[in-house]
């Protein structure tokens, strides 16, 4: 029943989400006459950046009314039900018991803002000297002030890559498997912007104690053809003649924020999908990301593994629930010692939740990262001091 | 006619006086051999008083607010605690309420639920008396016909469980407590909020938090309580509101980390460590473990849903909404729940085998109440399993009288023999030592 | 050499086995009577008597059996199950794989599993009820006016065996006697008798090859009938042990020469 009823409401916020877009196409923001890449920090810190932030804030506003409606829509449909009506609406003044703080994940946010701020005013700031380091992220290039390259343009552009000099096809690769060898898919927790936008999103609900969308196998089987669908995009677009950074979502966001005007085209409508989808389900985009999904194919090689002590699990897939990506097999296996899954970003998420002392560890190279701990689930109930 | 009615309210009056003494006389026995069992540690206290309290005074749980019976550790008990109730479980152990309900279940029926069926139909225990709402998850069939039994007398809710543990059956369950939820808030008249849910969460995870702290004790050393104690703590939980009872696990904790420090063990042997394991084991019905102990062995483990298993899952929470705490208690209640009402329950064997790493088992005794079929099913792959590992397993069957003590010992007996004879005798290592 | 005194107090009656060197050299058995302690001191002074031993060459007494913990004279006390699995380690005959070992004794029977060391794996027993125990036959022999010693022989000599239904010794007596009313022949009755018995054992048992061989010990193994019926129930070999009813004091001497 509760699955119908989410079927009834995915379909509604696209149809809220069709008629934003439809407003979004007619807002001039979709197709400038001129591109204007000219920024410095002295266009930042003066008024008319706020009118290059315009197209910005019309998105963020647009997914706010976006959820506002989606969750009163929500609302609306449960109030058939019963016993669901019952407890919707009332007031929720408390907080629910927390864990305390844990250095692993304080350093994931400082890592996650530092590189964030560095990738969309880094180059303004301390100048463009690692502008030939190519990092696989989603942070748009096009943002011509970032402090590295990002591989995404090239590879969606493999036509223009193999037009360039051998030399620079040859750091372009060295570098972006560099960094996928050595960090995998930990870019996508530790350094991508798109992974903090999402993150801020999730946070915001978990404030306003909203209801997401949980961990449901089924939900997982539909994102996977939607992936697919997206890496075909991806990579083939450039042969037929189109340009994927006219639908990459990360062009609505760093060119903006630098100061740039850039002609968002239909990207401006898929982040205001990621923001809305991000808000109720956990790093929704993550989950479709074709950059994510290529860093994924070499996680048999990246350094950073998850690690099961398959005696000490309860099989009590917190695990699971907590996991952004979906990954069932950490909660399930029950002999192999590695866990590590094409998906998995290295969010720590499971770790942080496994309630059994040492079952779960994220490792790099061998070395004990994180390890779950019966203590820290405890430790929002310890007891008063008297 | 107001003859025959008085000399029947007399004839009542007599049977009731006659099985409340059975009944205390019983229940005081076996507090007693508790009580004298050595190696207690300090603190035990609030737990023997609350037995004695419900079982030998007969009174019930003198709560101010109102009482809400469960029969089974899935139904949790934040939801009850959330409702401005308090929960008590109701499962039995009790020898003259069986013998009352022999003649009331089938005789194939399990013990438990015959001793449910005998309390309620004598009307004289408090603790069944009280309850505004009787929560009966229907894991058995002999839990589903005791709930129909039951309904005659008093407010009773069943809850279905899955029988397997996939996505959408967690989602069904979730519905379940939903409406267990609401029920509960019509019958106490108060509001399950946010608020009061995340407040019952505090006070059962405070409760959690003791027991693990008393697991990771034990862990550390299997010779520092008494399984006997041990067990006669987590069924004392029943009977007591979670706070009560967390503060009095808090002493005991305290007694058993000064114990630990100072090296005064329960005994300077070295005791076969049993894990004892199946169908649950309720005060007063402690043979078994006090038979064990009295043979020579210390149970170190306890896979028993009466012990430690009904308290040791933490629910976690994952999303901060109400829904989310929802779902995370009822993620806690059926995933890591190793009752044999599952239908695959591989995952049990691996709970063993964590126990036996973590409390350094030498072998397992396999408790079965007659009639109890879930758990019988489970002996012949449990005992190749462990096998493989080469700890031994046999299979106690009990009933709740006291005519097969003597079978039992010698049984236990015998295996306790198997074990020291496995083991090479040891040179002791430290050289310090409690006299 | 030192010598080790093994006492098996049973209801009925006391066994008691001497062994030195790692042999059995002498075994004794007289009627528990109402002083266990007081008869088994009597075996004990008998065996070393019979045998030139001085009582300060005794190195170790254990004790099983029932009545095991009154025995005062001894210096420690096992229980039957470790006992009977020590036992058979010195009756069994050379070839027997460990195994299984059905103990028939006069209040009750049981199943050992022991591993390839002759280390106890696991065991049941059936002390609830009398069928399959040698009150049984007991009762059934003095039925048919002869003992129960010679009712194994008789068996063998039957032509027909009949089919006991009855589940329960009381009942089975009643059948024994409408059968003998009904002109039975006593031996085809006997023959029934030991296939009932051996049924009711064999259900209490896990049978497969791979557990190893068979081996009857206690009382019930004298019984050359009891032994064609189990071979024939369970179709294939059964070993039976030398001195079987002293298999649990044998293993107690043999428990106590790793003690003394």
């Amino acid at each position: 029943m509760k699955i119908k009823k989410k079927i009834i409401i995915a379909a509604l916020s696209c149809a809220v989400l069709g008629t934003i877009a439809y407003f979004a196409y007619v807002f001039p923001f979709y197709e400038f006459e001129q591109n204007d890449y000219d920024t410095s920090l002295d266009k930042i810190l003066s008024l008319d950046y706020l009118k290059t932030l315009a197209p910005l804030f019309i998105i963020i506003g647009l997914s706010a009314i976006g959820i506002v409606t989606t969750v009163c829509l929500r609302k609306q449909m449960l109030k058939k039900d019963k016993t669901y009506s019952r407890f919707a609406g009332r007031e929720k003044s408390g907080n629910a018991p927390k864990q305390k703080p844990v250095p692993f994940m304080v350093i994931r946010w400082i890592m996650m803002i530092g590189f964030g701020f560095m990738m969309i005013w880094g180059g303004l700031i301390f100048g463009l000297k690692m502008s030939s380091v190519s990092i696989p992220i989603l942070s748009c290039p096009w943002n011509t002030e970032q402090m590295t390259e990002s591989s995404c343009y090239y590879l969606s552009h493999l036509n223009e890559l193999f037009e360039l000099p051998i030399k620079s096809i040859l750091l372009f690769f060295g570098s972006t498997l560099l960094f996928i060898v050595l960090l995998g898919r930990t870019i996508c927790g530790f350094l991508c912007p798109m992974g903090l936008i999402q993150d801020i999103m999730d946070k915001i609900r978990q404030k306003t104690k909203t209801e997401g969308i949980s961990a449901n196998e089924k939900l997982y089987s539909t994102l996977t053809p939607i992936k697919w669908a997206m890496l075909l995009i991806f990579i083939g677009l450039c042969f037929v003649g189109g340009n994927f950074c006219n639908f990459c979502p990360a062009v609505a966001v760093s060119p903006i924020l630098a100061g740039m005007s850039t002609s968002l085209y239909v990207s401006g409508f898929l982040m205001i999908f990621v923001l809305i989808g991000g808000f109720f389900k956990r790093r929704l985009f993550c989950n479709i990301c074709p950059l994510g999904y290529l860093i994924g194919l070499f996680h048999k090689i990246s350094l950073f593994r998850i690690q099961k002590d398959c005696t000490a699990c309860t099989e009590c897939g917190a695990c699971y629930e907590a996991c952004p990506m979906g990954i069932k097999q950490i909660y399930t296996e029950r002999n192999k010692t590695n866990v590590t899954d094409s998906n998995c970003i290295m969010c720590g998420e499971c770790v942080k939740c496994c309630p059994e002392d040492k079952a779960l560890s994220l490792t790099c190279a061998g070395i004990n990262l994180y390890t779950s701990s019966r203590k820290d689930i405890m430790s929002g109930y310890t007891p008063k001091k008297k | 006619m107001r003859i025959m009615i008085t000399r029947e309210q007399e004839r009542k009056a007599r049977q009731d006086k006659r099985f409340i003494s059975k009944e205390t006389q019983t229940a005081a026995k076996y507090l007693r051999s508790i009580d004298e069992l050595s190696g207690a540690p300090d603190g035990m206290k609030p737990f023997l008083d609350t037995l004695n309290r419900i079982y030998v005074e007969m009174q019930g749980l003198n709560a101010t607010q109102k009482t809400i019976g469960t029969y089974c550790v899935i139904a949790p008990q934040e939801l009850i605690y959330a409702a401005g109730a308090v929960p008590v479980k109701l499962c039995s152990g009790n020898y003259t309420a069986f013998f009352v309900g022999d003649d009331i279940a089938p005789r194939d029926a399990c013990p438990l639920v015959k001793a449910v069926a005998g309390f309620k139909n004598t009307g004289l225990m408090p603790v069944y008396e009280d309850c505004s709402l009787m929560i009966v998850p229907v894991t058995c069939d002999c839990k589903k016909k005791i709930a129909g039994m039951l309904s005659e007398q008093c407010e009773v809710m069943t809850m279905h469980i899955p029988t397997s543990k996939g996505d959408d059956e967690i989602d069904e369950f979730v519905s379940q407590l939903y409406d267990m939820a609401a029920r509960l808030e019509d019958i106490t008249g108060n509001q399950v909020t946010y608020d009061s849910l995340a407040e019952a969460f505090r006070i059962t995870g405070r409760a959690q938090y003791e027991l693990s702290e008393f697991i990771r004790l034990k862990k550390g050393n299997p010779y520092l309580i008494r399984g006997t104690h041990a067990m006669t703590i987590m069924n004392a939980a029943a009977y007591m509101p979670a706070e009560q009872w967390a503060d009095a696990l808090h002493s005991v904790n305290d007694s058993l980390k000064n114990k630990e420090k100072s090296g005064r063990l329960v005994t300077n042997k070295k005791l076969p460590r049993i894990l004892l394991t199946g169908s649950p084991i309720v005060f007063p019905n402690m043979k078994i473990p006090l038979l064990i102990e009295e043979m020579g062995g210390i149970v170190a483990g306890d896979e028993t849903c009466m012990g430690e298993r009904g308290l040791y899952d933490p629910p976690v929470i994952t999303d901060d909404s109400f829904d989310g705490m929802m779902r995370a208690l009822a993620n806690r209640s059926l995933r890591p729940c190793p009752c044999p009402t599952f239908a695959d329950n591989s995952q049990r064997i691996y709970r063993l085998k964590q126990l036996i790493k973590d409390n350094d088992i030498q072998g397992v005794i396999y408790h079965v109440l007659r009639g109890c079929l879930v758990y019988d099913f489970e002996y012949k792959r449990i005992e190749e399993e462990l096998g493989q590992l080469g700890i031994p397993v046999i299979r106690l069957e009990s009933d709740y009288n006291e005519e097969d003590v003597e079978q039992l010992r010698i049984r236990i007996e015998a295996f306790i023999e198997l074990i020291k004879l496995k083991q090479e005798p040891e040179k002791r290592k430290t050289g310090r030592r409690y006299l | 050499m030192k010598y080790y005194i093994g006492l098996d107090g049973g209801s009925t009656y006391l066994k008691a086995a001497l062994i030195g060197g790692g042999k059995v050299i002498d075994t004794m058995v007289r009627n528990t009577g109402i002083d266990n302690d007081g008869t088994a001191r009597k075996l004990a002074r008998e065996l070393c008597d019979n045998n030139g031993i001085s009582t300060s060459d005794i190195g170790y007494i254990m004790a099983t059996g029932y009545s095991r913990k009154v025995l005062e004279v001894a210096d420690d006390d096992i229980s039957e199950i470790t006992a009977h699995a020590y036992g058979v380690r010195l009756t069994a005959p050379k070839d027997y794989r460990p195994g299984m070992i059905i103990d028939i004794g006069g209040q009750d029977s049981k199943i050992i599993y022991l591993d390839s060391n002759y280390a106890v794996k696991n065991f049941s027993m059936n002390d609830k009820c009398a069928a399959g125990t040698g009150k049984f036959m007991e009762v059934i022999a003095q039925i048919l006016e002869t003992t129960i010693d010679n009712v194994g022989s008789l068996s063998l000599e039957a032509k027909n065996p009949c089919d006991i239904n009855s589940t329960c010794v009381v009942f089975a007596q009643s059948e024994v006697i409408s059968l003998v009313a009904r002109k039975y022949d006593r031996r085809d009755i006997l023959a029934g008798m030991h296939i009932s018995m051996a049924r009711r054992i064999v259900k209490m048992m896990k049978k497969s090859e791979k557990d190893g061989d068979i081996l009857m010990t206690g009382g019930g193994a004298l019984n050359i009938g009891l032994h064609k019926a189990f071979e024939e129930e369970l179709m294939r070999d059964v070993y039976v042990a030398s001195y079987p009813q002293f298999n649990g004091a044998i293993g107690a001497a043999l428990i106590a020469s790793e003690r003394g």
